[in-house]
This record gives structure tokens, sequence and C-alpha cells, in this order.
């Protein structure tokens, strides 16, 4: 009540609003909390008094802003940035869960990358065959997982949204250049689909509607940089892409009883990986005659007579050979369709080379 | 006399389906030691030591039964899939030295014929090339496609097994005596396929074989 004041438990209680220390020395009882490096906040502006450290990769955000503005699900930690409530309530926030939060933000971070992380997803790159884009394919397969699980939670969602925001700018703003450009699609893809939710994602391609929470990750970047046309453009792109697509066999489908390519299999070769034997190209349209993949003999038979020649200069070929050999045809598979991404499949001169292993 | 290379039709109204066998039948053990998939281990000059199990061929659901068979795992340097009717008009030829097996076909489980054979070559004829007549050259481009200079079968041997490539040839003599003896021409060196004569070749386009595709082999010259 005005003009009343209750001290009897301030004398020994400490701490305040979201468990941190009052500093009542400064603005009267409760008015001043102590948040360590993020400096003091004033409970009855809702704000701190100092400049957020990290101010620069907040541009939507007053410098002096507490918890992205939504103090009800959100508080600030200190040197751990933002959480949510609920994890602080849990008991094991402080800190490793707030770390776990830094954590799933790199993350995404990561899968956002539009270097090396989206090369690795792009099979018409020679880095896509290296071994250590195979690596980080599964890495970011396994990242994903997780980001999928973290991001079905709203509010972490809400979080780890606020702590890629920067990344997720600079790509769209990066996402120009030629060769990237099905790379930047399929990475928008899937962030988009981390965020908004592969349905949502989808019906966008099918309808080319954007959905509730589409406009809403967009609205979010359009205010302050304004590319929302262009990140439209990219996930308009990744969509024609996805629609209009079906998964190639490198080596052919109806080759998997062959002996050289069963015993490549034995030795790992993983024949149905969408990561290691297929590519996804466009399907042929017998009405505009549009697209590359669709029934493709000549191509099968010349993989057919390659394996043939394999058998032919290794008569007596071990398993790891085999494997090596289709390794060394499917990289010069890639990199004819690389240089003759519009011929139909079925017209590829395919040059097949091979060697003694 | 011209040559004629024995290829299989990719027409898709011809086949249906390429390669026409794809699979085995339903219980059939791929992965035994007497599997016809394994017949490419032996090769030219190796005769099977097992008896062959070609009771298991499964045509392509879409798949059409012609003469001149595709497979996805039966060798064609090794061998040829034939009807009987193609078995029996080759056999009236004069032929490279081969064994037959008898080949069972089935369609979605159901036995369609018994009447196919597998014709496997068990032997080669390296004297009937003039090396030192003929062009070689390394077939790769690590080694930007190296001509050689082979003058007998000895020397194309002993550099067959120093280089990683496969000796290939644009310009093969045939030494007439020995290659007019053969009518269906397996050299089994240097060259693999399966070559007929231009006269062969027309009896066959006569006799309306299907499945078949006959490409001009003209690197093949009798000298």
């Amino acid at each position: 009540m005005p003009g009343r004041s209750y001290t009897a438990s301030s004398l020994t209680y400490r701490y305040g609003f979201n468990g941190k220390e009052n500093d009542n020395e400064v603005k009267g009882e409760g008015n001043s909390l102590d948040f360590g490096d993020r400096s003091i906040y004033d409970p009855r502006i809702g704000r701190f008094i100092s400049v957020d450290p990290n101010y620069r990769s907040l541009p939507d955000f007053s410098p002096y802003q507490y918890a992205r503005n939504s103090p009800i699900m959100l508080m600030e930690n200190g040197q751990d940035g933002i959480i949510p409530k609920w994890l602080w309530r849990s008991g094991v926030l402080d800190p490793m869960a707030a770390g776990f939060v830094d954590a799933i933000a790199d993350d995404v971070k990561g899968v956002w990358d539009m270097g090396k992380t989206a090369m690795a997803f792009s099979p018409g790159t020679i880095y896509y065959w290296t071994p250590s884009a195979s690596k980080l394919r599964r890495e970011t397969i396994q990242t994903t997982k997780t980001i999928i699980t973290v991001m079905s939670n709203p509010v972490l969602r809400t979080i780890v949204l606020a702590n890629v925001y920067e990344d997720v700018l600079h790509t769209v703003k990066n996402a120009d250049a030629k060769d990237w450009q099905y790379a930047s699609g399929y990475a928008a893809w899937n962030v988009l689909s981390f965020f908004v939710g592969v349905g949502e994602v989808s019906a966008f391609a099918k309808t080319g509607k954007i959905g509730v929470g589409l406009e809403k990750f967009l609205g979010i970047l359009a205010k302050s940089e304004n590319k929302v046309d262009h990140l439209a453009n990219i996930v308009r792109r990744a969509a024609n892409h996805v629609n209009k697509t079906e998964w190639h066999h490198l080596i052919p489908e109806n080759l998997v009883n062959n002996s050289v390519v069963q015993s490549a299999i034995q030795e790992g070769y993983k024949f149905g990986d969408k990561l290691e034997n297929l590519v996804p190209l466009e399907k042929f349209l017998k009405k505009n005659g549009g697209g590359t993949h669709g029934f493709a003999p000549k191509y099968d038979a010349q993989i057919q007579k390659a394996i043939s020649q394999f058998e032919d200069l290794n008569p007596s070929y071990s398993n790891k050979q085999a494997k090596s050999f289709l390794e060394d045809i499917r990289g010069q598979i890639i990199k004819r369709l690389d240089e003759n991404s519009s011929t139909k499949i079925n017209e590829l001169d395919l040059k097949l080379e091979v060697k003694k292993y | 006399m011209r040559y004629f290379k024995l290829e299989f039709s990719l027409d898709k109204k011809e086949i249906g389906e390429y390669p026409q066998i794809q699979k085995f039948k339903k219980g059939y053990n791929a992965n035994k030691q007497e599997s016809c998939s394994q017949i490419a281990r032996y090769y030219f000059g190796k005769r099977p030591d097992v008896e062959i199990d070609f009771d298991g061929l499964e045509l392509a659901n879409k798949a059409k039964l012609t003469d001149y068979l595709s497979s996805s795992y039966l060798n064609a340097l090794t061998g040829l899939l034939v009807s009987d009717n193609l078995y029996n008009f080759f056999s009236g030829l004069q032929m490279a030295s081969h064994i037959s097996y008898l080949s069972r076909i089935y369609q979605k489980g159901d036995l369609i014929s018994e009447n196919y054979r597998w014709v496997h070559f068990i032997e080669s004829y390296p004297e009937i090339i003039n090396y030192s007549k003929s062009d070689f050259f390394l077939d790769h481009s690590e080694v930007n496609f190296k001509k050689l200079s082979i003058r007998s079968f000895v020397e194309y041997k002993n550099e067959q097994e120093k280089v990683r490539y496969k000796i290939n040839s644009h310009r093969l003599l045939l030494k007439k005596e020995l290659a007019i003896k053969f009518d269906i021409l397996r050299i089994g060196v240097v060259k693999n396929e399966t070559y007929v004569k231009e006269t062969v070749k027309n009896e066959m386009v006569n006799h309306g074989f299907a499945g078949i595709v006959y490409e001009p082999a003209d690197y093949l010259i009798l000298d």
C-alpha cells in the first residue's frame, strides 16, 4: 500500500526477482537487482540501467532490454544469457542448462552455416564426396534431430531463434551466389522446417501460400533487414526443387543383386543412402519434355559395362576393392552430372573409366 | 568382311525394362558357391568346378522375354543368356569354346520359360590378333590414353600385368586364316565382347531374334 513499508523479512532475505540479489542501497528496497555481468536491473521500468554487452547481435532490441522483452517466459541469467524460466525452475539450469541452450543455438548456427555444411549437402560439389563432408553430414543430421526435439518446445524455439537471428540474416544476405543456389535452398528449407515445421514449409511448397508460422518467421526477419522477399524466393526455389525432384540412384537400384555391388555393400557402401548413392534430380515430364530423370536404360547399361570391365581387370577382387571402384565411378558420374546438368540422364555419356585396384 | 558386336537392346518397347533380369526367384540363395551370380568369377580359361545353378532367374515385372536377355548380375563379358531358338541357331555355326547351362526364367514367381541357356565361354584366342600391326593404348585419362608398342601376346600379357589400366585398341588386326574359322567370335583378350560376321548378323536379322542390337565393330580388321 502507498506509504507503507514492510521490512521484516527483507532484512534477512537478500534475493528478489528471478533469484537475483537485491541492491537496496541504490534506489530503495526492491528497486535495483544485481545481475552480475549484465549490470543492474531496475524492475520498475523493466530495463537494465546499462547497455547489454551483446547489443550488437540484437539489432531488433533496445540495448537496455531485459530478456528479449518477454519477462514472463524468459529470464536473464548473467553470463549464460537468456533462458526460459521453466528451465530455471527445474533446478538443473544453472549453469548446465544455460550451456545446453547455448549449445543448441550453436548447432542451429552450424546447420545454417552456408559454408561447409551447405556444401556437404550439395552433391554437385567436389567437397560433397570427401570423407570430411560425409562426416559433417552425419553430424549435421544428428544435430538436426536434436534441434528438432528442442524446437518442438515453443519457448526454447524462441530463445534459439533469438540467438541465431544474426546468422540467419547474414545467410540470407549472402545466399545470392549462383553456386549456392541449390545449397542455400536446401539450407533454407531445412532451417525453416526447424522453425515453423516441415508441414508448413511443405504446404508452402505446394500452394505458394505462406502460413501463419512462416509469416511470423519472415516477419521477424523483415523487421530489421527487410529481407523477407529474398528469403521467400530462396524458400520458393527450394520448394520448387523439392516438388519436382526425385531421388536418383547413382549406382542403379536394379544392379543391387550384382556381385560387385553386393561386395561393395558388404564392405559398407551405402547403396540406399541419400547421402552416398542418391542425388536429387528433376523428374522427366513427358508432357513438356522438361526434367532429366526418367527411364534410363542407356545410363544403367554404361554402369553395368563399367562393372563388367572392373571384373575383367580385377578377376579376384576383394570387397574393399569393389567398394573403392563404386566410389570411383560414383565420383565420375557426379562430375558428368555436374557438367551436364540439363542433359537427360539417359542421354548422358558417362565416359566411365575403370582401373585395377 | 565386317564384324558386328552383339549388344543388348535398350528399346523400351522391345524389352519392357532394363536389365530384363534383375532379381532371383524367391528362395534362391544368391550367396551360395554355385550361385549363377558368381559366374563371372570363372573367367576365360576357367571352367567352373561346381555345377552352377541357373534355376532361379527372375524377369523384372515389366520386362519382356526376348531371345537375348540382359541381366544385372550375369557379366556379359563372360557369356550370353539366350533363348533355345537362338542357341540352336548358334549351334549350327562355328563358335568359340563354351559350356551351356539350362536356365529357367520366372516372372512374379511363376515359371515362364525353361528353354533358356547361359552360354559360358571358357577359352580365349589371343593368337588371332596380329599384334605388330595393331594399335594399342592405355584406356584411361590418368595416363592420357598413352599409346603402346606391343608386338606379341607375351608383350601384351606382361604389359597388362604391369599397368593399372586396360590395354585397348582402336585398330585390331586379326589373322585372317584363324579369324574366319569363327562365325561367332570371342577373342578374350583386348576385346572381350561377342562379335558376329556380317553374314551371320544378316541371318540373325532375318530370323528376327529379339533383344539384340548389332553394333558395327570396324576396329576389327582382317589382316
